[in-house]
């Protein structure tokens, strides 16, 4: 694997890296959920022109989102009532990302001010989840429920806290690693590469991911999900099948 | 090892859920209890949804009942009628109980329920259990006399459809089998147990069954309420995760062999008390959710719409 990717750095060093802007690629598109799927390792790659470089006086910064799909998801908030703890309020989250990451050459706010930031939904504090609250939720509570969210999703490793670094080689190439826990949800990720200088974004370019389950996990969830009566009866013979099986080895010894 | 449960969407160790499903049937052979009641809580506590866990328990357990159920068959401890009946009342009990499941899930108040559901029997039955065979340990001591009256009270006796069942050699009404089969069925749906530590008594001193056909028809009956139970969380909730349900039943098969050995080496009522106080344990642990302060007081859920 890793020498695919010396292959593909050569390969770019010869003729785009004299291009103009903002050039960049993933190790994989695609990635598969198996049965021993424990998490997923890719690398985001490319290049800025060597005239863009030059242009900017090589003072540029790249920072790289990775978003996972737009999920609704309802934050719950446990309350006392008659001495238990029960589910009471709720907020709805109707594009709660379900996976978010950053990679950056710097420090955030030595590439940009917060509004700049702000604007490219750069930061998990700046992500648009869209909240509908309900009940008796008080619009000054919002903040503890997306934090209530975010903590979630963080001990997850779905919205790793730290910033990637991004690694910069011969003042035009550029690489990260991207890291997917095993608890990545399935679905199309984008990934959003943006060329900043002097606090400004200069040039921006995406690339597509897709997370999907494969072989057998996949047929089973599909399974499941398109046929559930046949799925549970299955399910039921399955069960009686290997439960007599058992039986009838226990017997035997 | 990690392997990947399609259903339940997470990575697990393979070895951690085949340890689990030996150590519960461990108990379950030692006991000669289902299981149930210790498997959903584990799972829980390893971080398997709840919803996910108490349908796939249901599964498990058909799987784990099915040899016992016929290895009683074929001794005629079976009452077949019995069976039937009281597999209508659990049929029904677990429509109502999956119904109630989903109602709750969609509102987010599954998990409680069946914190609940485990507190208020789990803590019902087994301090039951436990004054029952200390009080037998103490009698044994004394003068030995074990005098425990098989019979019903007179009010079952006013019931009207009168059934006549040969095999346990009863003459009673047939709401009583439907209602407890009815409990049970709820009790499968919503705990993602077999119900068996509720059935058995429930033979034993609501029916006034004899001992020799209570174990092989509770079994009898567990295996289709299991069954249906699977089936209906399959269509409602799409939350049978059968990866997980195989791998579980793979250990137990295995645990519940060493089981039934040791539990042969140790006496009935000190098994009971053990059993009693592991009930109790259970109870207890999952009492802390509920009236604990978690340190957690938000959770999310995913919205399918």
């Amino acid at each position: 694997m890793r020498y695919l990717y010396i292959l593909i750095f050569v390969l770019m060093w010869t003729p785009s890296v004299y291009a103009q802007g903002l050039v960049s690629d993933l190790s994989e598109r695609r990635i598969d959920i198996r049965t021993q799927f424990s998490g997923a390792d890719l690398i985001l790659f490319g290049a800025i022109g060597r005239a863009s470089a030059l242009e900017l006086d090589q003072d540029f910064d790249i920072v790289a989102i990775v978003r996972g799909p737009e999920q609704k998801l309802v934050v719950r908030r446990k309350d006392k009532i008659a001495g238990l703890w029960i589910n009471k309020d709720s907020v709805l989250y109707q594009t709660a990302v379900g996976y978010y990451s950053l990679a950056a050459t710097k420090p955030l706010a030595e590439i940009a001010g917060e509004d700049q930031l702000a604007v490219h939904q750069i930061g998990i504090e700046n992500l648009l989840l869209s909240p509908t609250l309900s009940g008796d939720v008080a619009a000054g509570e919002l903040s503890q429920f997306r934090a209530g969210l975010v903590r979630h999703l963080r001990r997850e490793g779905l919205y790793p806290d730290e910033v990637a670094d991004i690694e910069v080689f011969d003042d035009t190439l550029f690489r990260t690693r991207i890291r997917l826990p095993a608890r990545v949800p399935v679905g199309s990720y984008s990934v959003d590469i943006f060329l900043f200088s002097k606090g400004r974004v200069v040039d921006h370019a995406t690339q597509m991911l897709n997370v999907d389950k494969s072989g057998l996990e996949r047929w089973v969830f599909s399974f499941a999900q398109d046929k559930p009566l046949y799925y549970g009866l299955a399910a039921v013979v399955i069960a009686l099948l290997s439960g007599w099986l058992a039986g009838f080895v226990y017997r035997k010894s | 090892m990690q392997i990947y449960l399609p259903i339940a969407e997470m990575s697990v160790n393979i070895f951690v859920i085949l340890g689990m499903g030996g150590m519960v049937g461990f108990l379950s052979g030692m006991f000669g209890v289902g299981g149930g009641f210790l498997m959903t809580p584990l799972l829980i506590f390893y971080g398997v949804p709840p919803a996910v866990a108490v349908a796939t328990e249901a599964n498990q357990i058909t799987a784990a009942s099915v040899s016992g159920a016929l290895a009683h068959f074929r001794r005629g401890g079976v009452d077949i009628k019995m069976g039937l009946v009281l597999v209508v009342g659990g049929a029904m009990g677990s429509v109502v109980g999956a119904a109630l499941f989903t109602a709750l899930k969609a509102i987010g108040q599954v998990d409680f329920m069946i914190a609940l559901a485990y507190v208020v029997f789990l803590g019902t039955i087994g301090s039951l259990m436990l004054w029952e065979s200390l009080n037998s340990l103490r009698r044994k001591r004394g003068d030995g006399v074990g005098s425990r009256k098989r019979g019903h009270q007179g009010w079952t006796h006013k019931l009207p459809f009168k059934m006549r069942f040969r095999r346990s050699r009863l003459y009673i009404s047939a709401l009583l089998p439907l209602g407890i089969g009815f409990v049970v069925g709820v009790l499968a749906a919503i705990m993602g147990v077999g119900g068996g530590f509720i059935m058995v008594p429930a033979m034993i001193y609501v029916l006034g069954m004899p001992t020799n056909v209570v174990v092989g028809t509770s079994l009898f009956q567990i295996v289709f309420v299991t069954a249906t139970v699977t089936v209906l969380h399959s269509v409602n909730t799409q939350t049978v995760d059968v990866v997980l349900a195989v791998l579980l039943l793979v250990g137990a098969v295995v645990g519940a062999q060493i089981g039934v050995r040791v539990g042969q080496k140790l006496k009935g009522e000190q098994l009971r008390a053990l059993l009693a106080s592991m009930v109790l344990a259970v109870c207890v642990r999952m009492g802390f959710n509920l009236f604990l302060e978690p340190e957690e007081l938000f959770s999310i859920a995913e919205v399918d719409e």
